[in-house]
């Protein structure tokens, strides 16, 4: 179906039409809308943060990482104090008071309520769980797209030279692709993001090192198969017959006939790169920024001193359903688009 | 056949070659500083000079590779920093990932595959899409929120001490590292065993009841070790990788729903299909012994794309059960994650590409072996690799 999309119909009006296609076949399928649906409400979060936090937002109260708005107090009887040495002990009440003592009643943050100022409530440190919610968007949505568009230039032309040129360039780049097949990109992130020059890895670089060894791999695998078929097809030689060179039959008449297998290798490749995005920051290596990962990360750090019925469940649950919903929703507009473009020889 | 197999093990060993020298390369920028950086404070020049010599980190990049390369031809993996072989740190780490990793892939392939066939056989029907956004919700789940879900639900159907418990559980180790490699090779033999007998099954035509083998899947391991004599072993592995299997076993079953449904809903508009329909064969039969058997192995090949990923799902919930170390889980599920992060905390670049070689191997093991199983059950990717 792909093919359809350009062949023989290098008029705008045709082109359009063939779009149009693949939109009305996509808006068919109940998971790629599901999807774009998905992605459409995480980009409006990702947009939302700073414009809120400029214009109604009180950056002293909503920062994700500074505001603090201490709503309500809790009294709390000290029962043991952390010991220094084992670190074992009332975390909350060292945190009101580093120096209380066993029988000191200590006022400690209670986490708000869900009210219209913190519609989310607040963590055990006062930040205003929405405003995390949202300020962790732009970070994984940037991250995101950034590994996209790296993948799928990647793939895309390592599969175009591969195809167009053959012989032995095709072999090399062939050999190449099937042994980074093997590697585990979203475990070798997390090796980069954990070692010690993380400091400078903002999240473009993180998506754009994902896409370049995912994008090279398996994405460029699948895109390959799809331009050797596409280089044998008979407008091609038409386009040589013509006169065109190398340049444009690559550009015009073969590129365009690998984007859709492209986008959709990039959409599934991107699940990987978020889960592995949200894991480094999950582990407190990426504290440099602010991510869904260190939300959740503080949540399930904050009652290792107390037992785990004391987390912070809806900080946690917050975080962890929006990294696991973006990476869905990725996947499934991924889905959508395959049922769209019907590609039979699609391989993931 | 011979011809097939010589070449598809010496493209393979290329593979692998270009494979580790990608690894090397990237360790050597990724890793900044080596081992003996770690103790730069502690010691002086000289003494680090001579760790570094010792160590051999005093020499240029290409001496190293081509050293490193000559070891692994040799089946040397080097030596880590603090004094083991690469092997021996592996060696001990493996077997724990591999039971939790070969375990859940025995009990989620028929499931998923299963699910699959249903959902891929009827792709228009509403409950399909249901099922589809399902596995793929299931799928890109955050393995940590998965973990603590599990950790919560599981301590609450315990009540009492909950978590104090299971920390209590996952923290002691007392099963060696020879039993857990024996253990492995018996979950093989059984996994193997079934998908023999499955498959032969289908050749006659018949097929084993649902409801007899999924409890068989599940129990059958647990029942062979106890036969042999593993009681107490039985009981240890239970309590020490139910849940990090459960979870995996989760992630994995939605990514095979997903491959599996695709590629039925593929083989759904085959001609043979069409014929069968023509014919009069009744609709299940059609699902089930025409188009989920054409459709096992394009689903098995797709899958190979995933087990990587799969391994890197079950790496993350090892350390998301033992993450913070001392936190709300803080159980230690032993395995190739608690390896690989501790030698990368120490810059012990040797276990770290050892560790990502071992997953390269184990990813390459299975496709050589998916490889030779496609040829000889289907003489056309035989003939057809020889025509090229």
């Amino acid at each position: 179906m792909s093919i359809e999309l350009t062949a023989g119909a290098d008029t705008r009006g045709a082109r359009r039409k063939a779009r149009a296609a693949v939109w009305t076949r996509f808006r068919k399928s109940v998971p790629g809308m599901t999807g774009l649906v998905l992605l459409v409400i995480f980009a409006a979060m990702a947009v939302a943060y700073p414009i809120l936090i400029r214009t109604v937002w009180d950056p002293n109260i909503y920062d994700p990482e500074t505001g603090l708005d201490i709503t309500a107090v809790e009294k709390l009887y000290v029962e043991e104090v952390i010991d220094p040495a084992t670190e074992v002990g009332r975390v909350d009440a060292f945190l009101a008071d580093p120096f209380a003592k066993p029988g000191d009643i200590v006022e400690v943050i209670a986490p708000a309520p869900t009210s219209l100022r913190h519609p989310l409530g607040t963590d055990p440190w006062g930040h205003d769980v929405l405003a995390m919610l949202l300020a962790g968007a732009s970070s994984a949505f940037v991250m995101a797209v950034a590994a996209a568009i790296t993948t799928a230039v990647v793939s895309i032309t390592i599969a175009a030279v591969a195809a167009y040129r053959g012989g032995w360039i095709d072999n090399a780049l062939s050999n190449f692709s099937g042994a980074l097949l093997l590697l585990p990109v979203p475990l070798l992130m997390i090796i980069l993001g954990t070692s010690t020059i993380q400091a400078s890895i903002g999240p473009v670089q993180f998506g754009f090192i994902y896409g370049l060894l995912a994008g090279a791999g398996a994405a460029a695998i699948v895109v390959r198969t799809q331009a050797v078929s596409t280089m044998r097809r008979g407008f091609i030689d038409a386009a040589r017959v013509t006169g065109a060179r190398g340049t444009r039959v690559v550009m015009r008449h073969l590129v365009p006939h690998l984007i859709p297998l492209a986008a959709v290798a990039m959409l599934i490749g991107v699940t990987g790169a978020i889960v592995a995005d949200a894991f480094v920051s999950f582990l407190a290596y990426g504290e440099n920024r602010f991510s869904w990962g260190t939300m959740i990360n503080s949540a399930i750090r904050f009652p290792s001193l107390r037992g785990l019925f004391d987390t912070p469940w809806h900080v946690l649950i917050v975080g962890g359903v929006a990294v696991s919903l973006l990476a869905a929703s990725f996947y499934l507009v991924a889905i959508g688009l395959h049922t769209a473009f019907d590609t039979p020889k699609f391989k993931r | 056949m011979t011809r097939f197999l010589a070449g598809r093990v010496l493209a393979g060993l290329l593979t692998l070659v270009i494979y580790v020298t990608i690894l090397f390369l990237l360790a050597e920028i990724i890793i900044p500083g080596d081992y003996a950086t770690q103790f730069a404070l502690g010691m002086d020049g000289a003494q680090l000079a001579e760790l570094r010599a010792r160590l051999g980190l005093d020499e240029p990049v290409l001496d190293r590779y081509l050293a490193y390369m000559a070891g692994l031809a040799r089946g040397n993996l080097g030596e880590s920093g603090s004094g083991a072989t690469v092997a021996e740190t592996l060696k001990a780490v493996l077997p724990w990932t591999l039971l939790i990793f070969v375990y859940a892939l025995a009990v989620a392939f028929p499931v998923g595959h299963w699910l699959g066939k249903v959902a891929g056989w009827k792709s228009g029907a509403k409950g399909s899409a249901g099922l589809t956004i399902g596995s793929v919700g299931l799928y890109t789940i955050f393995p940590p929120l998965l973990v603590f879900l599990l950790v919560i639900f599981v301590s609450g159907l315990t009540d009492n001490k909950g978590m104090s418990n299971l920390r209590e559980i996952f923290n002691g180790n007392r099963l060696s590292q020879d039993t857990a490699w024996f253990m492995l090779w018996t979950l093989f033999a059984f996994a193997v065993g079934i998908g023999v007998t499955g498959l032969l099954l289908m050749r006659k035509d018949r097929s084993i009841p649902r409801l007899v083998w999924v409890p068989l899947l599940i129990a059958g391991p647990f029942l062979v070790w106890a036969a042999l004599g593993m009681r107490s072993e039985v009981r240890d592995i239970l309590r020490y990788l139910a849940l990090p299997i459960m979870a995996v076993t989760i992630l994995a079953i939605g990514e095979i729903v997903l491959v599996s449904k695709s590629t039925t809903a593929e083989a759904a508009h085959e001609d043979f299909v069409f014929t069968a329909k023509a014919k009069g064969v009744p609709d299940k039969q059609i699902r089930d012994h025409h188009v989920a058997r054409f459709a096992l192995f394009p689903t098995l090949s797709k899958l190979m794309v995933s087990v990587p990923f799969i391994l890197v799902g079950l790496m993350i919930i090892e350390i998301s059960f033992a993450w913070p170390k001392d936190g709300a889980f803080g159980m230690t599920v032993p395995g190739m994650s608690s390896a690989l992060f501790e030698s990368l905390e120490n810059r012990d670049t040797a276990v770290v590409v050892g560790g990502l070689l071992a997953v390269g191997l184990i990813v390459f093991g299975v496709r050589l072996v998916l490889d030779v199983l496609q040829a000889a059950l289907d003489p056309r990717i035989r003939v057809g690799s020889r025509a090229k």
